[in-house]
């Protein structure tokens, strides 16, 4: 119970940031530099496929946390095996356009800097998801063992919501972004 | 006056206080030490008198008040071994008893407790008197063996009076002496003899005699009859007097109940296997016993161990000798009960099992019974199957098919593995409701039509002696032959196969005999035997009818044989095939000269003989050679309906007993009573329709299911061991998807099978697709890794970069 409504407030409460901040959120984008983008399809393409998988793991993950068993399970796998192929190649792609966090401590825009923060949030994040995932499928854990990395498995599940929402508001932002500017 | 009411209260009132651990003490005889104390005492009889070792017709000892001298007998028969017709408690279900009936293809699941599937004796009419004769076998004695007002059951049958009490056999638990013997406590109950059947298992005497034999007026006080002859004398006890010392007490080895007591009633076994196969369970090779975690006090209330038994018994300590108990510890409680390692229990690690697994399965769905196959396995239980009765008679039946493990959902809904019946008995619909029909009732429709194999074989061993008197040989069998197949008649009076038969043999009677054949070798003759396999009657020509002496005395003695069995189907008769002769006297006149006086006299005889029977109608075909037959009302029929010659050759062998076309005879018959008489079988109600037989689902047909916990194999043994969660998930693992075929004593091809997961209640489109993911699992965890690899390659070089950042920011300016 407890984690549905943690994951409800954090959805909620990134949805109120984004939509309410809204208009100040494109003013910072407008005014900034997008970041350099080396393969500018490819990224999208990824992207999209990244954040279209995490939406099937968050939603599959809602039915899951009351018991790893149905055909969620299948689901949640399938997606997750998506979800981490997306984030190695983003990271790999995105890397470098997102290292220079010099931006907020200059006194660059902000919406840059957010987008940079949930990038490395995601990526780290992301990570430590998939690493629990694989130790749960692995003979390494003992039940106490198992018990402990699923619970750390579901609760940077609601962690990873914010960097994941925010990263996919800014890359769809930018996207529109790029299209108005080509347009 | 006030002052004295005071006083006499506070008397009382100290008295209370002072007198309630005396009561208490009183109630429990423990020493309060560990140890067991050496149980030497005078044996006391049903009246409570000291018996007399030293007489020839002793009476036996009786439990009730020998043992319940000191341990309190009531407290004690309210158990859980002796409580199942007087309690409600819940609980999980338990192994029915079975009422195993071959002749009628009756196979009646029953129990006093209130569990689906089974039949409460009272409500078909069986009364506790029938119920001790058929399963006192195996019966600890108590409950409602052991009625408290034996007149209180007015029925011709029950003869408690004669038989005595089925008393709570303390012995059968609690003996550790190797002259205690189940059999012959099987033995006793099956002669009726209840009153001594303890004390002659016990080995301390020798209880001859049947009361079954006794004359409804016998008084066992009053003892008529004491030169009787062995077999037919009324019971009685002669002790073994060197067991009784001179204060005629005698020492009794008796200590908390030894495996072997447990698993006399307990235990299962695959047919087919030796026993040197046979590891049994994983705690007893460890050094526990059944009672190390089936505790119980002197209530009597055994530990049964199951998951929610604490719950149902509400007292959580119960919970610490669950499997969980013993090995996780209890949740929820506290100091070492909530640590778990109960007798050095070792705590389970249970590696890369994700824990769901725990919570929608018990312990012993992958701890438990054999591993799952494509189909599951028979088994033989002691109860149902008559086990662990040893002497001259064969108690163990192959009835009931009991298989497991079954998976199925228990009352919390998990996972756990069950043993399987299939009813099978005669009934009548009623509406919806499917009556049961006792074996007794049904006999008399059953007559004739069952049991093809018994009547063949029965018409075996009357031929067998004429058939050696024929062939002129001490070995020669009467054999059977149907199908491609020869029957000889087996031990139980059934048929077994003995070969298969040449292309020349015709199908009915048969011999085999051996013959001394001679040939010339090398210019010598050289005489060898052969052992030849004929058509019974392949000397009768109407030549050698009349000729060869040997065979027409065989053929009369054939006729006679027949005649005097009373089949009930007529006269037996010699079938030529134009012809059919009986056996009749007839007056025979001789004239011979006498040696002595030379004088010629005349010599009348009656002989037998095969006698034309002249003109006849006949049932069935023509045979092609002589054969014998039944000639009633004109007609002429063969020894065995066609019907039968067919159920011997598809059952013979097989587990199944008679044939559809059978059961649908037996039905047309019950018909004639009145009412929807239906056979319950393989998991299927049969009817007849419109004088055709039809297959129904019918929740009595339902298969009776009780969870399994023994034996426990090795960790290394259970499910899923290693990573291989391929034993369940996989497209067609057993666990999920094999087949359960019902097991019952027709021969159908309606019999209902069903799938593992349908007993589960498992979604098995879904169940597959997760189990092919298990095939691309080991590449799909590489193929994380990998990714791990590569974001956290990433991560490290830009975590590196940002270090050096900071630093450089942290550090002076340029």
């Amino acid at each position: 119970m407890m984690f549905y409504v943690l994951v409800v407030l954090i959805v909620a409460a990134v949805g109120w940031v984004l939509m309410t901040r809204n208009g100040l959120l494109k003013a910072c984008l407008a005014e900034a530099e997008p970041p350099a983008s080396r393969f500018p399809r490819v990224e999208a393409l990824v992207e999209q496929a990244l954040f279209a998988s995490f939406g099937l793991l968050v939603l599959s993950g809602l039915f899951l946390a009351g018991g790893v068993t149905g055909v969620f399970v299948v689901l949640h796998m399938f997606a997750g095996a998506i979800f981490s192929a997306c984030l190695a190649a983003i990271v790999v792609l995105r890397a470098e356009a997102n290292s220079d966090m010099r931006c907020c401590c200059e006194g660059a825009n902000l919406s840059t800097f957010l987008e940079r923060l949930c990038f490395w949030a995601l990526a780290a994040i992301g990570l430590c998801m998939i690493v629990s995932a694989v130790l749960l499928m692995t003979p390494l854990l003992g039940s106490p063992g198992q018990i402990f990395v699923t619970a750390i498995h579901k609760y940077m599940s609601i962690v990873v919501l914010i960097p994941g929402i925010g990263y996919g508001y800014f890359a769809a932002m930018r996207c529109c972004l790029n299209k108005q500017a080509q347009g | 006056m006030k002052n004295t009411n005071a006083f006499a209260v506070a008397l009382l009132a100290v008295g209370l206080v002072m007198g309630a651990p005396a009561r208490a003490e009183e109630d429990d005889h423990s020493t309060g030490g560990r140890v067991i104390p050496v149980h030497r005492f005078r044996l006391l009889d049903e009246n409570d008198q000291p018996v007399r070792p030293s007489g020839l017709r002793s009476w036996p000892m009786s439990t009730r008040t020998t043992c319940g001298d000191c341990h309190d007998y009531g407290k004690i028969s309210g158990g859980f071994h002796f409580n199942a017709a007087m309690s409600d408690a819940p609980g999980r279900p338990t192994e029915p008893w079975v009422w195993v009936d071959r002749s009628t293809g009756t196979q009646l699941p029953l129990s006093y407790r209130d569990r689906p599937g089974a039949y409460k004796p009272g409500e078909i009419g069986i009364t506790p008197w029938r119920f001790t004769q058929l399963f006192g076998r195996h019966l600890p004695g108590g409950g409602v063996s052991e009625p408290a007002d034996p007149d209180a059951e007015f029925i011709p049958e029950a003869r408690w009076l004669i038989s005595g009490k089925l008393e709570v056999n303390c012995l059968g638990c609690h003996s550790t002496s190797t002259t205690y013997s189940p059999s012959e406590w099987a033995k006793q109950v099956g002669r009726e003899n209840f009153r001594w059947a303890a004390t002659a298992a016990s080995g301390m005497g020798d209880a001859g005699g049947m009361a079954s034999k006794a004359p409804d007026t016998w008084i066992p006080t009053i003892n008529l009859r004491p030169d009787a002859n062995i077999y037919n004398e009324t019971p009685a006890v002669r002790y073994n007097e060197r067991l009784f010392d001179y204060k005629q007490r005698t020492f009794m080895d008796l200590d908390k109940p030894a495996d072997k007591r447990c698993l006399y009633c307990h235990s299962t076994t695959k047919p087919g296997k030796h026993d040197w196969q046979v590891s049994g369970d994983v705690h007893t090779a460890a050094g526990l016993k059944c009672v190390s975690c089936h505790r119980n006090g002197e209530d009597h209330e055994i530990i049964r161990g199951y998951e929610g038994e604490a719950d149902h018994r509400k007292d959580p300590a119960v919970a610490e000798l669950s499997c969980r108990g013993c090995h996780y510890g209890v949740e929820g409680a506290k100091g070492a009960a909530a640590m778990g390692g109960r007798l050095g229990a070792p705590r389970p690690r249970h590696p890369g099992l994700p824990p769901l697994h725990l919570d929608k399965m018990t312990c012993t769905a992958c701890h438990s019974g054999p591993v799952p196959a494509e189909k599951p396995t028979r088994v033989w239980t002691s109860r149902a199957n008559r086990l662990g009765i040893a002497g001259a008679a064969q108690w163990r039946t192959d009835a009931p098919g009991i298989v497991e493990p079954v998976f199925m959902r228990d009352a919390a809904g998990k996972i756990a593995p069950y043993r399987m019946m299939w009813p099978a008995f005669w009934g009548t619909l009623d509406g919806e409701k499917v009556t049961p029909l006792l074996p007794d009732d049904v006999a008399d429709a059953t007559e004739g039509i069952l049991n093809a194999d018994k009547q063949i074989g029965k018409v075996l061993e009357l031929l067998a002696s004429p058939v050696r008197e024929m062939t002129e040989d001490e070995a020669a069998l009467a054999l059977f032959v149907t199908g491609g197949k020869i029957y000889q008649r087996n031990v139980d009076g059934g048929l077994e196969e003995v070969g298969q038969a040449d292309k020349g043999l015709p199908e009915g009677w048969a011999c085999r005999f051996s013959e001394e054949v001679w040939k010339e070798v090398e210019g010598e003759q050289v005489s060898s035997t052969v052992v030849r396999t004929r058509p019974l009657l392949y000397r009768c020509t109407p030549e050698a009818l009349s000729s060869d002496h040997i065979l027409r005395g065989a053929i009369l003695a054939m006729l006679r044989a027949l005649n005097e069995a009373d089949f009930g189907k007529g006269q037996a008769v010699l079938d030529t095939g134009d012809k059919a002769y009986a056996r009749a006297v007839q007056k025979l006149t001789e004239k011979r000269k006498d040696p002595d006086t030379g004088e010629m006299k005349t010599i009348v005889s009656y002989p037998f003989v095969p006698a034309d029977i002249g003109a006849f109608t006949r049932a069935g075909a023509k045979p092609t050679a002589a054969t014998l037959g039944w000639f009633k009302d004109g007609t002429v029929a063969p020894l065995v309906r066609d019907f039968a010659v067919q159920a011997v050759s598809q059952t013979v062998g097989t587990e199944a007993s008679f044939t559809e076309a059978q059961v649908a005879r037996v039905l047309g018959r019950l018909a004639e009573r009145g009412g929807t008489p239906v056979y319950v079988s393989a998991g299927k109600m049969f009817r007849l329709d419109g004088g055709k037989l039809v297959a129904d689902d019918h929740p009595a047909a339902e298969a009776v299911a009780w969870p399994l916990a023994h034996d426990v194999r090795p960790a290394a043994q259970s499910l899923g061991i290693d990573q291989a969660c391929t034993d369940c998930h996989a497209w067609s693992a057993p666990f999920l998807t094999a087949d359960v075929p019902a097991v019952g004593p027709i021969k159908t091809d309606s019999a209902s099978v069903k799938s593992m997961h349908e007993f589960a209640d498992l979604n098995v489109i879904y169940h597959r697709i997760l189990g092919l993911t298990f095939t691309v699992r080991p590449l799909f965890k590489i193929f994380l890794v990998g990714m791990i690899g590569i974001i956290g390659a990433v991560l490290f070089v830009y975590g590196m970069l940002a270090i050096r950042g900071l630093v450089r920011c942290a550090g002076p300016k340029e």
